[in-house]
């Protein structure tokens, strides 16, 4: 059953069993008061009957003789007290011992004995017949006159008191099936308000579920289903998100498993290929070593991919060994790696560090830095320098590290790449230098779990900056978190 | 003599397609991008093109728009498999595609199905006084026809087509049957027998222990 038409039920119910309680208590309560009225009138009715009688009586018997003349004047006092005073209603009858000795209306009244009995002198006695579709009430007055009993009943009509009972009991029902329907509109009305934005909702979340997550509620106000649709709708922009960020994620790792299998098919052909050509054909010495040295170089190059890939993942991973490392420290042990491969194309290394203590992992830092200087080094013509320049920061950054070099640059095509898995600038140098593609992307996961930004600046012939700016907290990497160009 | 240029960026693998190709007796010249590549076909005609699609600068879908209205054969070369990128590919107006790593042979071979349907192979393959008319299927020695059976002929043009070269029992197999190889099977060695018999080329197609067959021709000069 739909909520609106359970709340109308109920507010139905509720509304007629109080209505009806109400009423039947109020008309109870009016019938009673009249009834009552009704009952004290007959009641002084039949002791003013009374007393005229008894006066009557006791005058008579004082002149009368006898017995019987008493009786037989009981009679006639009767006629003369009721003829002047009765209601045309309203009976009175006199008896004396057993006997009737007077009935105002000549009727033989059916009088029940119960109102004879339990009656003490001068006690009342009354109740309340219904006879041919009409009610009257019956009064007894008891008294001793001549050794015998004397009762004196008076009956009235009391018809009006169950008639107005009645009326105003058809009257009510009218009235409650009245009001009953009148609030049943206004109450379906009322519902069909108040639950349209529940009807709202359901279609919504109807649409969530069917996998339409760019849905919104157009609900307002302060009340639970207001606060209700306002949930929703964070809710569903919650989803949204997650939903896109997977779909995001999905995407980064297709490019990747995609990118993967390019870039090992170029030495897997290579290997291939020339291990066929040293198995079928009859080469000279010289192609010989030509062909086993491509397959050398492109093996060691699948090798280095391996490991990078290797590294990528673990860090994808596990939780880094987070500690204070010194610059100074930073700047001695890249001297001491680096130095080497630069000596080879006699490059110098310039350095201009601000000491300082950064958060991170030691290694891993190292390994970022490495290959920064490495790929500044591969960018440098032979004889000139790379620097190395470290600065204090305010604000959120609190420290910068620069690796400048004034070699060949990049374009901005290729600056926006760079730190893409597989990407690499001048593919055939790269190879050469046994490059897999992968540094910069593996120096940027790093960096990012150190909350610090790769910033790279290059233009083409004039060199390249890369400027690693380490935050204090995460927020402010997020916000910050695009490479300048 | 047959020109073919190779768009290439990688280098070992370009030098390994020029240097096969020119052992193969075909003139070889190498494009290393994509800038380079329609440099170069703006100069010379060449009568094939083997097309890598993963260029820099221009893909090899952007430079085959270029090459569609040179009408010269074009092989893809590509790292990518998948169905869609060999629909792409053959759809782009390419007349074959070839998926990296593959073997020489199959490279030789895709090569010469290509030329033959452009009518730029040899139409006539000989080897010391022995001549196939690869058009008419017919074979003769010294002016004498020689009667071979439809797969003695098909072996014959594989070793021809592939002098020097070690065939590998799987290759052959594959090539000529189209069927996986299989260790018992002394099929081929029938038909090499019978081809040595019927051509006297006993000396000249080698048995390479083991593994497959070769056709020497100690007059070539290897380069």
């Amino acid at each position: 059953m739909k909520f609106r038409y359970k709340v109308l039920m109920v507010n139905l119910i509720a509304l007629s069993l109080s209505l009806g309680v109400v009423g039947y208590l109020m008309i109870r309560r009016n019938f009673e008061l009249g009834r009552d009225t009704q009952v004290k009138n007959a009641i002084m009715e039949n002791n003013l009957v009374q007393s005229s009688v008894e006066y009557e009586l006791l005058q008579l018997m004082n002149t009368a003789g006898g017995r019987d003349e008493v009786i037989s004047g009981l009679k006639k006092i009767g006629e003369r007290v009721v003829g002047g005073m009765l209601a045309d209603s309203s009976s009175v009858y006199v008896r004396h011992g057993d006997d009737y000795v007077y009935s105002s209306d000549k009727k033989e009244a059916f009088i029940d004995d119960s109102l004879y009995s339990d009656l003490n002198i001068g006690g009342k006695n009354y109740m309340i017949c219904k006879e041919d579709g009409q009610y009257f009430i019956y009064v007894t007055s008891y008294s001793k006159a001549l050794g015998s009993n004397l009762y004196i009943v008076s009956k009235q009509e009391i018809s009006d008191v169950y008639r107005m009972l009645e009326e105003q009991t058809r009257y009510f029902r009218m009235l409650i099936a009245g009001v009953i329907l009148a609030v049943s509109v206004i109450m379906y009305f009322v519902s069909v308000y108040l639950t349209r934005p529940l009807e709202k909702l359901n279609r919504v979340t109807g649409e969530i579920t069917a996998g339409n997550y760019d849905v919104h509620v157009s609900v307002t106000g302060g009340d639970e289903v207001g606060q209700l649709a306002g949930n929703v709708n964070i809710m569903a922009d919650a989803v949204l998100k997650h939903v896109e960020e997977l779909k995001e994620m999905i995407q980064s790792r297709e490019q990747f498993v995609a990118d993967f299998t390019h870039e090992i098919k170029t030495p897997m052909t290579t290997i291939i290929g020339y291990s066929d050509m040293l198995r079928s054909m009859e080469l000279s010495r010289e192609e010989q070593i030509l062909a086993a040295n491509y397959i050398f170089s492109e093996g060691k190059r699948l090798e280095v991919m391996s490991g990078k890939l290797f590294e990528l993942l673990y860090l994808k991973r596990h939780d880094l060994k987070m500690g204070p490392v010194h610059v100074d420290d930073l700047e001695r042990e890249l001297r001491r790696i680096t130095e080497p491969m630069l000596e080879h194309k006699r490059i110098e290394l310039r350095t201009d560090i601000e000491p300082a203590v950064l958060e991170g992992d030691k290694d891993l830092l190292v390994t970022v830095f490495v290959n920064l200087i490495d790929n500044a080094r591969k960018a440098s013509k032979e004889g000139s320098a790379v620097g190395l320049v470290g600065r204090k920061l305010r604000k959120d950054a609190y420290y910068e590290l620069r690796v400048v070099d004034r070699g060949i640059g990049m374009s901005q095509e290729d600056v926006k790449h760079i730190c893409d898995e597989f990407y690499m600038v001048d593919k055939s140098r790269s190879r050469k230098e046994g490059g897999a593609g992968l540094g910069l992307s593996l120096s940027a996961l790093i960096l990012e779990r150190h909350r610090a930004v790769l910033h790279v600046e290059s233009s083409l012939g004039e060199g390249t900056t890369m400027r690693v700016v380490f935050y204090e907290n995460e927020k402010m990497v997020s916000e910050d978190e695009e490479i300048s160009e | 003599m047959i020109r073919i240029l190779i768009v290439e960026d990688e280098k070992p693998i370009s030098d390994l397609i020029l240097w096969n190709l020119t052992k193969a007796g075909y003139c070889c010249t190498c494009a290393y991008d994509g800038l380079e590549a329609a440099d170069i076909l703006e100069d010379r005609r060449f009568d094939l093109i083997i097309l890598d699609v993963m260029l820099p600068h221009i893909s090899g879908y952007e430079l085959m728009e270029y090459i569609r209205s040179l009408e010269i054969p074009v092989i893809f070369l590509t790292a990518k498999s998948s169905l869609e990128d060999r629909m792409k590919g053959l759809t782009s107006g390419a007349e074959d595609y070839m998926v990296k790593p593959f073997e020489i042979v199959e490279l030789l071979a895709r090569v010469n199905i290509v030329l033959r349907r452009y009518r730029k192979a040899e139409r006539c393959l000989k080897f010391r006084d022995i001549a196939v008319d690869v058009e008419n299927q017919r074979v003769t020695r010294d002016g004498r026809e020689i009667v071979l059976t439809p797969k003695e002929l098909e072996l014959l043009e594989l070793l021809m087509r592939n002098r020097n070269i070690t065939l590998f029992r799987e290759r052959i197999y594959e090539e000529i049957w189209g069927a996986e190889y299989s260790v018992e099977s002394r099929t081929l060695d029938l038909h090499i027998q019978r081809l040595r018999r019927k051509l006297g080329l006993e000396e000249s197609i080698k048995t390479v222990f083991k593994v497959g067959y070769r056709m020497e021709d100690t007059d070539e000069v290897s380069v």
